[in-house]
């Protein structure tokens, strides 16, 4: 039986978080899978709307669209795709417009070459705008333990970014 | 963690324009009809309160008896008291204590009464689901609900000709009753019965005391003992609110009773709910009534209500020989808010218990 309490809110629930969770599915698996992706995470909810928790919906949510992406696609598939993409993206910022598209580009094409594991962890805090709480939920791991992976996923995106040829103003890590 | 604030910064000012979507498309999931979300198991939520449409919702409805039967409010002969019934059904449960299995599997229905539109006619339709839910007693397996939607049909004869007057429509509107007595804006729903549909939830909180969730392992171990199941009880009052009652004597009544019809627990748990019930306040006897399957028990009854859905009587039939619940039913006792338009009387929603075992056996795909 429909219900329609459910329904109004479930259709709310879409409206405010179909844009994060696409978003977190284009960083995630490209923007080819991303609309599946999408519509698969919300068909997931749907279906435990009575069991999700209300009161902080989206890192459930991307918590549900980390495992649809995982059980559906490729991971080797999944990480040339994003790659090629950020790289895209990299080169379709013009170097010479402005510093701060110059830093952009280079942000991107380090992020490129970072694993899937340390794109997911810097992803989720600086585009995702969760939470390092938040995030760790995402990806069912303690508060703690996502905290020591970003801090590590850090120095790697320093590492990488000081490593392109693209002028920067990225200081090296301190330690 | 303070180390390297430029690069995260740097970060989230490269955040690619190509995450954002270019609108918003359709909602990918047909939320009206076809995949209902999956089962609430709160109890309190059978209380088709202000936030809470009835379509969902669902209590018992305990039938009065026809002849050779007494009615349920009427005095019978010798009746039981309310607190020889509950201490009846005490000592009986007592000994009726759950087997060894891994899973507890129920089989229930329920039904609920929903006001439904066609053009410009509403009618009262009752819409029954019935369940098999098996639950994990140790956590360690996911539980499964196979619920099968049998369908809706006019709660009345005035009501059943009012549907046949729209046309007999197999598609009706159903809106969510307003707090100030109007119906919400009507969605489609299909009155045809459904296939049977199973849902796994690795989710051990299936159950809620009030407001607190609790989770199978939490029921397993649940006291005997009727004031150290006050105790346990108590521990999850949070004040109430919204569909639970907000007076705690009134939660303790609502919580306690949901022991014995919505969430399986042992006999002698389920003793320690009734002698429990049995030491509060605003508990009657009904005499003999019979659940919405006609099977015949002692009727206890409470009241409950609010402004949001006016004064409501919530019936129990217990098979005293047993100890266990046969069904349990809300009626309308003052029509107010969401149930302004029902009559006094109405059943708004019910549920029978049909089965109640544990099994080792392994679960229905």
């Amino acid at each position: 039986m429909a219900d329609p309490e459910a329904a109004e809110e479930f259709t709310a629930l879409y409206a405010d978080h179909h844009r994060r969770v696409y978003a977190y599915a284009v960083a995630r698996a490209g923007r080819p899978l991303a609309d599946e992706v999408v519509a698969e995470t919300f068909l997931v909810a749907w279906r435990s709307f009575a069991k999700m928790p209300r009161a902080a919906p989206l890192p459930w949510l991307l918590g549900v669209a980390r495992n649809v992406i995982r059980e559906r696609h490729r991971a080797e598939e999944r990480h040339r795709t994003v790659a090629a993409e950020l790289r895209q993206w990299a080169n379709a910022a013009e170097p010479d417009v402005a510093d701060g598209v110059a830093e952009r580009a280079a942000v991107l094409t380090a992020l490129a070459t970072l694993s899937e594991h340390d794109r997911e962890t810097l992803t989720l805090i600086a585009w995702d705008g969760l939470s390092p709480r938040a995030a760790a939920r995402v990806v069912n791991c303690s508060t703690p333990a996502f905290l020591v992976r970003l801090h590590r996923a850090r120095n790697r995106l320093a590492r990488a970014v000081a490593a392109t040829d693209q002028p920067t103003v990225i200081k090296e890590p301190s330690r | 963690m303070k180390n390297h604030p430029d690069v995260m910064t740097a970060l989230a000012e490269a955040r690619p324009a190509q995450l954002d979507p270019s609108g918003t498309p359709p909602l990918p999931v047909p939320v009206w009809e076809g995949t209902a979300p999956a089962r609430r198991f709160r109890p309190a939520l059978l209380i088709p309160a202000g936030a809470l449409a009835a379509v969902v919702a669902a209590v018992v409805v305990a039938v009065s008896v026809p002849e050779p039967g007494p009615a349920p409010d009427t005095e019978v002969a010798r009746p039981l008291t309310a607190s020889q019934l509950l201490l009846t059904a005490a000592e009986h449960s007592t000994t009726d204590a759950f087997g060894s299995g891994k899973y507890v599997v129920t089989r229930s229905e329920e039904g609920s009464t929903i006001t439904v539109g066609a053009g410009t006619a509403t009618y009262e339709m009752t819409a029954k689901t019935s369940y098999e839910t098996w639950l994990s007693r140790s956590g360690n397996e996911s539980n499964r609900v196979i619920s099968t939607k049998l369908g809706m049909t006019p709660l009345t004869p005035a009501d059943d000709a009012a549907w046949r007057a729209a046309g007999s429509p197999h598609e009706v509107l159903v809106g969510k009753p307003l707090p100030d007595g109007k119906l919400g804006p009507g969605y489609p729903v299909s009155i045809d019965a459904g296939a049977p549909e199973a849902n796994s939830s690795d989710n051990p909180e299936v159950y809620a005391f009030g407001n607190t969730n609790v989770t199978v392992r939490d029921l397993e171990k649940l006291p005997a003992d009727p004031e150290a199941l006050r105790a346990r009880l108590l521990k999850s009052w949070d004040g109430g609110g919204g569909d639970v009652p907000t007076d705690r004597q009134q939660w303790l009544l609502s919580v306690a009773s949901s022991l014995l019809t919505d969430i399986p627990v042992s006999g002698p748990v389920r003793a320690a709910a009734f002698r429990l019930i049995a030491t509060l306040p605003g508990v009657r006897s009904l005499g003999v009534v019979a659940d919405q399957h006609g099977r015949r028990g002692q009727g206890f009854a409470f009241t409950t209500g609010n402004a949001t859905y006016g004064s409501i009587e919530q019936r129990f039939v217990i098979d005293t020989a047993t100890g266990r619940a046969l069904g349990r039913e809300t009626r309308v006792v003052q029509a107010a808010g969401t149930t302004a338009r029902l009559d006094p009387g109405s059943v708004l929603a019910y549920s029978v218990v049909l089965d109640q075992r544990t099994t080792d056996e392994a679960p229905p795909k």
